[in-house]
């Protein structure tokens, strides 16, 4: 669960036409946003609910740098007020839409990256942001040997000799 | 000294020297593998929670997005479980992810299916044998009737090594969960049994190929969102129209339709409407005239899409007659559509190297295609002239936009008085190759550069009163003909560079070519 703290009004900008939201990133860094942006994410908006429950403002901690936290902002920003499947939970099983071509310029980037991405995007359940970070993954791994995939992803051979000869061998993990 | 003493009191192994080789090793390994056990676990992909790591792994087996063959994807196969070999927890993931091993491949083997069959646990199934040349065998039969009631795709071949009383027995139980059938093949399947039981309420998607006894009345049919019915075989018996209406009649949802070889033989006695309310994209193919006569009775108000075409046609003749006889049909179904006139406000020639096809866009219904994809050979220069035939039953008043695109040879200036003779209110238009070497030809004659010239163009004339824009590629502006046109139209301003590839552009009314 992310902490909320009660902040100063002096900490939030004015508010205008639309609301905003401090997001604090584990760096310690402010960050001011608009709600609208960010309403993607089901995470935030499950946060906002609460807070005019309490009808109190509120900072957001969050659990991650404040690099990744605007490569997240810059893709909610993107995709401000568009419909995206993936984000749907009653439309069809995610991941059959077409990779958008802007999404694969903006997870071009190195490995370790991607990874805080996803790992972002899955706290703050932005499920077409995941989906689009585990298809640019999956497209790293695809056709690899195991080896090469050990190679490009940093994870080392593990298993027994017993297991590694064995698909089916149950691992305890 | 003391412990010099106890050091040698320590009970060795009674073991040989080899056996104690191996002891050490395995005592080094133990460690060794904790050790990496560790470092994985601080991988930054392992630390990535359970689900989105078998989201990646779903991604990376899932077929690439690849054009689609008769409707079956064309799969990779078993290279995606490499991943179960990379580290212990990504083959616990991937190993209880059961979404994973529910896209069954029956190409692979008998052991591999049942094994997937085992791992998906309680998902429902897809189920694939496309482009499966073995025998479907008898475990093989057993195991898909076995999990009928876990399936939900099920696509089968039927290919004369394939087809045996498995397959029957197959393709007449029932399957409950079942939402997209597929049957593929040069045999014919007979379907005269109890086609999937009489009985498949979740059916939405139905691709079946060279059939015979389609059951049109089947229950199984109402429920489908998208239809393609394929005959290869030309001498297959066709539906009555009267079944076959009285099946679409049937069909509410019905959003897109494939007939290939098997429109019904027209009569002048059948008077029925077929209603389809959701139907936005129909194509036919290799049946023009019956198309044509089909497109007559349907009642579609939803319809974005009609895509006509032929192939494998063998005599001019057919060809000419088909081109003909489907583009008074397609102006014919405008018309009938609430529109008097039919609007047409743009269309597209698109003539390559394999394909003939025309795009009418009129501003309520989206887009008409007709494609053509007869013998080169035979069509070889021909194309131009039907092509014009087409164009001048489709073209209308309210046209606003002509493109051609065309590799074909065979045009000439007339063609384009054909074309444009409908089409008073033209504003823009595009061509290339042959196509726009001709129009431009057509345009100098008109200008009447010289008194031959202008009645070697009979009484007719290239009258564009409305062009706004003329654009002409891979027009060779050093040939003689055009010279004499680019010193007809000299006092135009130099082109810019970034146009000199070919392409020529006028916005002046009455149109004018920009010449270097």
């Amino acid at each position: 669960m992310p902490t909320i703290v009660s902040v100063d009004d002096s900490t939030v900008p004015g508010e205008g036409s639309s609301r905003l939201l401090l997001l604090v990133s584990s760096d310690n860094k402010h960050i001011v946003v608009e709600e609208d942006i960010m309403s993607r994410s089901r995470f935030i908006s499950k946060q906002v609910e609460g807070f005019e429950a309490t009808s109190q403002r509120h900072a957001i901690l969050l659990p991650f740098s404040s690099f990744v936290l605007n490569k997240v902002i810059e893709y909610c920003s993107h995709y401000r007020g568009y419909y995206l499947l993936e984000d749907d939970p009653d439309a069809a099983p995610p991941g059959r839409s077409p990779v958008r071509e802007w999404d694969q310029e903006f997870l071009d980037v190195d490995r370790n990256m991607l990874l805080r991405i996803i790992k972002a995007a899955h706290y703050l359940e932005i499920k077409s942001l995941v989906g689009s970070c585990a298809r640019a993954i999956a497209d790293m791994i695809r056709g690899k040997t195991t080896e090469e995939m050990r190679e490009i992803l940093g994870v080392e051979n593990d298993f027994t000799p017993e297991e590694e000869h064995s698909p089916s061998s149950k691992c305890t993990g | 000294m003391e412990s010099q003493s106890t050091w040698c009191v320590l009970p060795l192994p009674q073991v040989s020297a080899q056996n104690h080789y191996d002891y050490c090793a395995r005592v080094d390994s133990a460690d060794t593998r904790l050790l990496l056990e560790y470092h994985n676990s601080c991988s930054p992909v392992n630390l990535l929670p359970v689900e989105v790591l078998a989201r990646i792994f779903s991604f990376s087996s899932r077929a690439e997005e690849r054009p689609e063959s008769f409707g079956a994807p064309i799969r990779p196969k078993l290279g995606w479980t490499h991943i179960t070999f990379v580290c212990r927890r990504w083959r616990h993931v991937a190993l209880n992810h059961a979404a994973l091993w529910a896209n069954i491949d029956f190409a692979l083997g008998y052991w591999w299916a049942k094994e997937m069959i085992s791992r998906s646990k309680s998902m429902p199934l897809i189920l694939d044998r496309f482009q499966a040349w073995q025998p479907l065998t008898i475990p093989q039969g057993d195991l898909i009737i076995e999990n009928m009631s876990r399936i939900e795709v099920m696509r089968l071949d039927a290919d004369i090594e394939a087809l045996d009383s498995q397959f029957d027995r197959i393709i007449c139980e029932p399957v409950p969960l079942l939402k997209e059938h597929c049957i593929i093949g040069t045999v014919v399947v007979d379907l005269s049994g109890s086609f999937l039981g009489g009985f498949a309420s979740n059916l939405r998607t139905l691709n079946v190929q060279n059939t015979a006894n389609f059951p049109w009345e089947s229950s199984i049919l109402k429920n489908l969102v998208s239809f393609r019915l394929a005959f290869r075989d030309k001498g297959l018996p066709r539906p009555s129209p009267e079944e076959f209406f009285s099946a679409l009649n049937t069909i509410h949802r019905l959003e897109s339709f494939n007939l290939h070889n098997c429109v019904p033989t027209p009569t002048d006695e059948s008077d029925i409407t077929v209603k389809l309310p959701c139907l936005a994209s129909f194509e036919g193919w290799n049946d023009v005239r019956k198309c044509t006569y089909f497109l007559v009775h349907l009642d579609i108000p939803t319809m974005a899409s009609i895509n006509v075409g032929m192939y494998y046609l063998d005599s001019e003749p057919e060809i000419s007659e088909a081109f003909t006889s489907l583009a008074p049909a397609i102006a014919g179904f405008l018309r009938g559509h609430g529109n008097s006139s039919a609007s047409i406000s743009a269309l597209s020639l698109d003539d390559t190297s394999t394909m003939f096809a025309v795009t009418a866009i009129r501003p309520d219904a989206p887009r008409i295609y007709m494609d053509f994809q007869p013998e080169l050979w035979t069509a070889r220069g021909r194309k131009p002239v039907l092509a014009a035939r087409v164009l001048a039953a489709l073209s209308s008043e309210h046209l606003k936009h002509l493109s051609v695109k065309s590799t074909d040879i065979g045009w000439s200036p007339f063609i384009w008085l054909d074309i444009v003779a409908g089409a008073p209110g033209v504003q823009t238009i595009s061509a290339d190759g042959q196509a726009a070497e001709m129009l431009c030809l057509a345009l100098r004659m008109s200008a009447g550069s010289s008194l031959s010239e202008r009645t070697s163009l009979g009484t007719g004339q290239l009258l564009l009163p409305g062009l706004q824009q003329l654009s002409l590629r891979g027009l060779d502006l050093t040939a003689i003909a055009h010279r004499e046109v680019r010193d007809r139209v000299s006092v135009v301003p130099r082109m810019p560079s970034h146009m000199r590839e070919g392409q020529h552009t006028s916005k002046t009314n009455p149109p004018r070519l920009r010449g270097t």
